[in-house]
């Protein structure tokens, strides 16, 4: 659920958030939306019944039917699913795709002031659509222990930038711990180094820092109550402010069961909640600690030994937090993962067991509560956005392909369409159809 | 004697305990499907290992006495697959530099052979293996001529007892000199241009002094050089030149040089490989694909790193397949599983992990399908391997029975083993 | 010729320094008529024939049937055209490359004290800052610009943006206006801010710190005894009249996505009187401008096809044959949209002004022709290099149209200005005689700048 903005700064708020979320106010650009119908497909709903040979409407780029008799109104564009899956389209939690001109702003440790730009002309956003994802979290890189705003969107290919956005995301900042932040694996001078070199500095640059915001806020609650000059207004300050009333999402990079554990003391000591754990490697030795907190996971399937704090990462990470209540997703980090999420969440299933629909929900429903939106995506219900992935066969299955991907009731991706080898060799690969 | 291990496993720090080596033994494995690997399957069929070979494969094939006895009824008896090109035992951790000696200083360096410097006591073999990737090539890496890659199981008690082949190829890295500009082609500026070409030439020098080497040697010259005597297995023919090319530009220069140099060679990585499917073919030279799971350039359509594996087959290019590092090594069949989405047949696709590379490596007569008189690399799995939900639940290497676990389950169950609400 | 031309040159110089043979402004200037040519007055306006006069640098009189005064030079000008002197609204020539430099050390631990690098400048002047030499002077009069308007390239507050008069005499008595207004630009530092997003965020800060120190200010003016003491820093005291909203911003946008960007900044800040500049993909954004209303300062530094916004969107592939025939269909489509970017803005209603900020002002008139060629109608290319420029700097009444008591800032030319084979022969800056030669125009002058012709052909 989207925070609402505090009285004090509802103003300055308000514009805040607006103006990350949506087009400039003197030129509201609505989005772009279609009808569409998929016949007969299976379609994995996430949140109910798998339904054989299932319909799904959409209108106005919102989901009005769902179901096996459903009849198709007059005028919809009917795609057939007859030996095809559907499923919500996938959502990618974590991913530095089409940023514009910088990820890190890694020149000072903490910056939340900053708030990623997006780049709309990006073709990894293609290829994401071709691997079914339809809607990204765009995160600040992890150099600084406190980074900057992330960016939600829509994979909108071809739109132009103000309708790339995910209207009524919340705001989510990034925070990161370990090794990149102290970057351990350089070997600079310390005097040339930036603060803080060390998992223990990274404790204090937070406690420092938050500190320094309830200072910040102190000195305006002072202000509202007994006038004086306006305060100077200190953006960065503001957002830390802004952390502690809840009114930003945390979102951080961690490896490291001691660094995670100790985030959520520092969190709690100032009054807020880190929301999600990217990566967090390690989770599954403080899953119940994250339990308590609250706070969900959103990690690597597989992905280990690339350096030391992920030498204890395990394939079974997923499963273990999940038996303990934790919301987990898995989610890309890379142009190339957010190709093959559907491969990714399968492996939850192969290590610790996860059921098929809770390996589904990792891809879907999960990350769409890490980042907010779950009101409007993540699961095929009557209500929610017309995003969606339509796939050759179980997207668990090997030979699994994305055929068609879906955003707001509008194809911007389909494998009948697209570029691809066979029409550029003008050659076809495949003998057997029904593979 | 127990005691003295039970004192030894608690002085092995946590980073280096690692299980494997399996058990000795004859061993029944019964009632499965036995997919060979040369396109039969034999439904309800008994695998006999003994004495570190596959001893009998069939419906008719009879424990003897004293087998332990493997249950693989509704399950599928498969041979051991094979990464073709990774850096296990010699890479353990990415960005330590202590745990990453792949290279050697200098340029050319045939003489740099991988097999001696695998750990054994690498946490990478326990999570290999236990996918049912039970071999794999591992190269060393820097220079012009890097080194002697080895076909290595992914268990053994020393790298003696783990090689399959301790000369599977020598790696070359070949940069050809920059090409006429092309719409779309980076060009070399000046200076990096010139240096191309300088170690061009140097390379194909130093191919012709290992010519006139082998050929002095043959002719009985006693004066031995042990960089170029390293060098005459690929003289002979006996072992490929495993040439790291991507580009059209690469591979290219790479088939010119064997032409040149009669020698046999194998293409890596191979990113452009389709668009000179044809002259591969021609030439017979394989190419063990690099890992799957990168991205394409922006000028081509977006399928078409997976769409390759199934174009070169279609042409006629024997593939391989592989992950290319040291950690992902089990999670090769699901780059086979991508390239089966976009055009690459089921059976072509086993065949790359299988059959295909241990053809390419020279050891077909060893080890890539069930077969009487193999080594017994094998494993048993409730589905196919392809398929990211199968489990295997048998591994056998060199007629060996692995233990499963590895760094990954016994984390797992040590994690998964905490109490509920203990805090 | 070479030799010949130095020897010209340097005799001209010599002319132009000793007292009492120069042509400095100060001294009693010259009284023209320019008799019987082709006048436009204005875009849309135009005198057949008619006779154009100044005296002392301003136009006296200009119409059908007028006389010239008796003291004055008469040109007849007879078969040639007069146009109003071209107004670049936003040159960087002279006008170093703003580089990265040291940025600011915001927060702790703070960076170095040496200050903050170029690219933190808002006080700097570029009227001052302007390089000028007499081979640039004589670059803009060559292109048919009058007026420059100096802005700087590059940087993140690179400085305010002036107008001077491109003719000779010491530099204070050509500046016409300054400060202009307040450049922003998305520029990095070394320091804070390194990407786009910290920009932003900074610009925003600093705007917050003006005010902050204005308040203080104010505040220590009124009651010095419970206010603060106030800061006067350098950076914020240059940003007031900006952010008072006294002084326009100019923002730097080139992209599709910068004007999204850039018009997000402005609510932000609470800026409403800005310009564009840049504009090279507003043909991507008809709407979006013409909803804002804001003038856009359209560059002719046309984009490379294969970069502009929306050519990814193809998913284009390189036939495998080599055969590159698609991809250039392809690219020359795009590099033709992007030629008629000046035309498609004025068909969407959005006020222009054309510059060739980023490339050679020497292209400056073939550049304004291309896009004319591309669909940009004759009338609107003039206004977007006469009247509307004259408006964006701020000196509408005083240049831009040949109209009585405008500078006398003067075209002659051979035929229509924007054709290739048209020459420019004389070039009048505040009433300052430039002649050049057909073959002059480019090239080495053999005759002298200011030689002078008695008219006719």
């Amino acid at each position: 659920m989207r925070p609402l903005p505090r009285h004090g700064f509802a103003a300055l708020a308000a514009i805040g958030v607006l103006a990350a979320a949506s087009a400039p106010a003197a030129a509201s650009v609505p989005v772009v939306a279609q009808d569409i119908a998929i016949r007969n497909a299976t379609v994995l709903t996430i949140t109910g019944a798998i339904i054989e040979n299932g319909t799904v409407v959409v209108r106005d780029g919102r989901i009005t039917a769902v179901g096996r008799d459903i009849e198709i109104p007059n005028g919809v564009r009917v795609i057939d699913g007859t030996g095809k899956y559907l499923m919500p389209g996938l959502i990618d939690a974590h991913s530095h795709a089409a940023i514009d001109q910088g990820i890190n702003e890694g020149s000072e440790s903490v910056t939340p002031e900053v708030r990623i730009q997006v780049r709309n002309d990006d073709p990894t956003i293609y290829r994401a659509l071709a691997g079914g994802v339809t809607s990204a979290h765009l995160l600040h890189g992890s150099a600084n222990t406190i980074g900057g705003q992330s960016a939600i969107i829509k994979m909108r290919w071809g739109r132009p930038l103000e309708e790339m956005y995910f209207e009524g995301a919340p705001r989510i900042v990034k925070f990161a711990l370990g090794e990149n932040v102290t970057r351990a694996s350089t070997s600079v001078p310390d005097s040339l180094r930036r603060f803080p070199k060390s998992r223990m500095g990274v404790e204090h640059t937070l406690r420092w820092w938050f500190t320094e915001a309830q200072g910040y806020r102190a000195g305006w609650a002072t202000y509202r109550d007994e006038g004086g000059i306006e305060p100077r207004r200190d953006l960065r300050l503001e957002a830390l402010v802004d952390i502690m009333a809840g009114d930003i999402l945390v979102h951080a990079h961690s490896y490291r069961a001691d660094e995670i554990l100790m985030l959520m003391r520092v969190a709690e000591d100032f009054g807020f909640r880190i929301n999600t754990f990217q990566h967090v490697l390690e989770g599954y030795k403080v899953a119940e600690e994250l339990a308590v907190h609250g706070a969900h996971a959103s990690t690597f399937a597989d992905n280990w030994a690339y350096k030391v704090e992920a030498f204890d990462a395990i394939p079974h990470n997923m499963a273990i937090m999940a038996s303990r209540g934790v919301i987990v997703s898995v989610n890309s980090d890379s142009g190339e993962r957010i190709r093959r999420l559907y491969q990714e969440a399968a492996v939850g299933m192969k290590y610790g067991g996860m059921s098929e629909n809770a390996a589904l929900r990792m891809i879907t429903l999960n990350p769409a509560i890490q980042i907010g939106v779950e009101d409007q995506v993540g699961s095929i219900e009557v209500g929610k956005d017309g995003d969606l992935a339509l796939f050759n066969h179980h997207p668990f299955d090997p030979a699994a392909r994305v055929e068609m991907t879906i955003v707001d009731g509008i194809v911007y991706f389909d494998r009948a369409e697209a570029d691809t080898m066979e029409k550029l060799l003008r050659i076809r690969i495949t003998t057997d159809e029904d593979r | 004697m127990i005691g003295l291990a039970v004192a030894m496993l608690a002085f092995v720090p946590a980073l280096s305990a690692q299980s494997g080596v399996g058990t000795e033994g004859t061993f029944f494995i019964y009632g499965g499907t036995v997919v060979v690997g040369n396109g039969q399957r034999i439904v309800g069929a008994n695998v006999l290992v003994q004495n570190g070979r596959i001893a009998g494969v069939g419906t008719s094939v009879s424990a003897p006495a004293g087998s332990t006895m493997i249950d693989a009824s509704g399950q599928f008896v498969y041979a051991g697959m094979i990464d073709s090109y990774t850096s296990i035992g010699l890479n353990e951790i990415g960005g330590i530099n202590t745990m990453n000696m792949r290279s050697e200083l200098g340029e050319y360096n045939p003489h740099m052979r991988a097999i001696v410097a695998v750990n054994t006591g690498s946490e990478m073999l326990g999570a290999t293996r236990s996918n049912g990737v039970t071999s794999a090539i591992t190269a060393p890496d820097g220079g012009v001529i890097s080194g002697q890659a080895a076909l290595i199981n992914m268990d053994g008690w020393t790298w003696e007892d783990m090689s399959v082949k301790s000369n599977a190829g020598y790696v070359v890295n070949y940069s050809p000199p920059p090409p006429s500009p092309r719409r779309g082609f980076v060009r070399l500026s000046g200076r990096r241009a010139e240096r191309a070409r300088e170690r061009v030439e140097e390379l194909k020098a130093e191919l012709e002094k290992a010519r006139v080497y082998h050929l002095a040697r043959e002719g009985g010259l006693e004066d031995i050089d042990l960089v170029y005597e390293s060098m005459r297995p690929l003289m002979r023919g006996e072992v490929p030149a495993i040439i790291n090319a991507e580009s059209q530009e690469e591979i290219e220069g790479a088939l010119a040089l064997a032409d040149e140099y009669g020698l046999r060679i194998v293409i890596r990585g191979g990113r452009d490989a389709w668009k000179v499917r044809e002259q591969l073919a021609d030439a017979d030279v394989p190419v063990v694909l690099g890992s799957l799971r990168v991205t394409p350039e922006n000028d081509v359509p977006y399928d078409a790193i997976y769409a390759q594996p199934g174009i070169l087959v279609q042409a006629g290019v024997k593939i391989a397949f592989s992950t290319g590092t040291q950690a992902q090594a089990r999670n090769v069949p699901y780059h086979a599983a991508l390239a089966t989405a976009y055009g690459l047949s089921p059976e072509d696709a086993w065949r790359a992990l299988t059959v295909w590379p241990a053809e390419i490596w020279g050891v077909d007569d060893v080890i890539g399908t069930i077969e009487e008189g193999k080594m017994a690399n094998l494993f048993v799995a409730d589905g196919d391997p392809l398929d990211i939900r199968t489990n295997v639940t048998e591994v056998f290497i060199k007629g060996r029975h692995v233990p499963m676990d590895d760094r990954a389950t016994r984390l797992y169950e040590k994690h998964d083993a905490r109490p509920i609400g203990n805090r | 010729m070479v030799l010949r031309a130095l020897l010209w040159g340097g005799l001209v110089q010599l002319a132009v320094t000793t007292p009492g043979t120069t042509q400095e402004v100060a001294l009693p200037a010259s009284v023209y008529a320019l008799v019987n040519a082709r006048i436009l007055v204005a875009p849309g306006n135009v005198i057949e024939r008619g006779t154009v006069v100044f005296r002392d640098g301003r136009i006296e009189d200009v119409g059908p049937g007028i006389a010239a005064p008796s003291d004055a030079i008469r040109l007849d000008l007879d078969g040639y055209t007069v146009y109003a002197g071209m107004i670049e609204a936003a040159s960087s020539l002279g006008l170093s490359q703003i580089g990265g430099g040291r940025g600011r050390g915001g927060g702790r631990p703070a960076a170095g004290a040496e200050g903050p690098g170029p690219a933190l400048q808002p006080f700097r002047m570029a009227v001052e800052a302007f390089d000028r030499s007499e081979e640039h002077l004589e670059t803009l009069r060559k292109a048919g610009v009058t007026t420059v308007g100096l802005a700087f390239p590059g940087g993140l507050f690179p400085g305010q943006t002036g107008a001077m008069s491109t003719g000779n005499g010491p530099r204070a008595s050509q500046i016409l206006r300054t400060p202009i207004s307040m450049q922003v630009a998305f520029g990095r530092t070394r320091g804070y801010p390194r990407t786009l997003m910290g920009a932003l965020a900074y610009i925003e800060q600093s705007w917050e710190d003006t005010r902050y120190d204005m308040r203080v200010q104010a505040a220590f003016q009124t009651d010095p005894a419970s206010s603060p003491r106030p800061q006067f820093d350098p950076e914020h005291e240059a940003l007031i009249p900006a952010v008072r909203g006294t002084m326009p911003v100019w923002f730097a946008a080139s992209r599709q996505r910068d004007f999204t960007r850039v018009a997000d900044l402005a609510a932000r800040l609470g800026v409403t009187d800005y310009v564009f500049l840049g504009g090279q993909e507003g043909y991507l954004a008809t709407e979006l401008l013409a909803d804002l209303g804001r003038p856009v300062i359209v560059s002719l530094d046309f984009p490379d096809p294969n970069q502009v916004t929306g050519r990814a969107f193809d998913y284009h592939v390189a036939p495998v044959a080599g055969d590159d025939v698609a991809d250039e269909a392809a690219d020359s489509a795009t590099a033709r949209a992007t030629r008629r970017n000046a035309a498609t803005l004025v068909d969407a209603g959005v006020r222009i002004a054309l510059s060739s900020f980023g490339a050679d002002v020497s292209d400056f008139r073939s550049l304004v022709a291309s896009a004319i060629e591309a669909g940009l109608s004759a009338d609107e290319a003039l206004r977007a290099v006469t009247t509307t420029p004259a408006e964006l700097l701020g000196l509408g009444g005083a240049i831009g149209t040949i109209e009585r008591g405008k500078l006398a800032n003067l075209l002659v030319t051979d035929g229509d200005l924007f054709d290739d084979d048209t020459h420019i022969l004389h070039v009048f800056v505040e009433g300052q005689r430039f002649d050049y030669t057909p073959q002059s125009n480019g090239e080495d002058d053999e005759n002298g700048p200011n030689r002078r012709r008695g008219g006719g052909r």
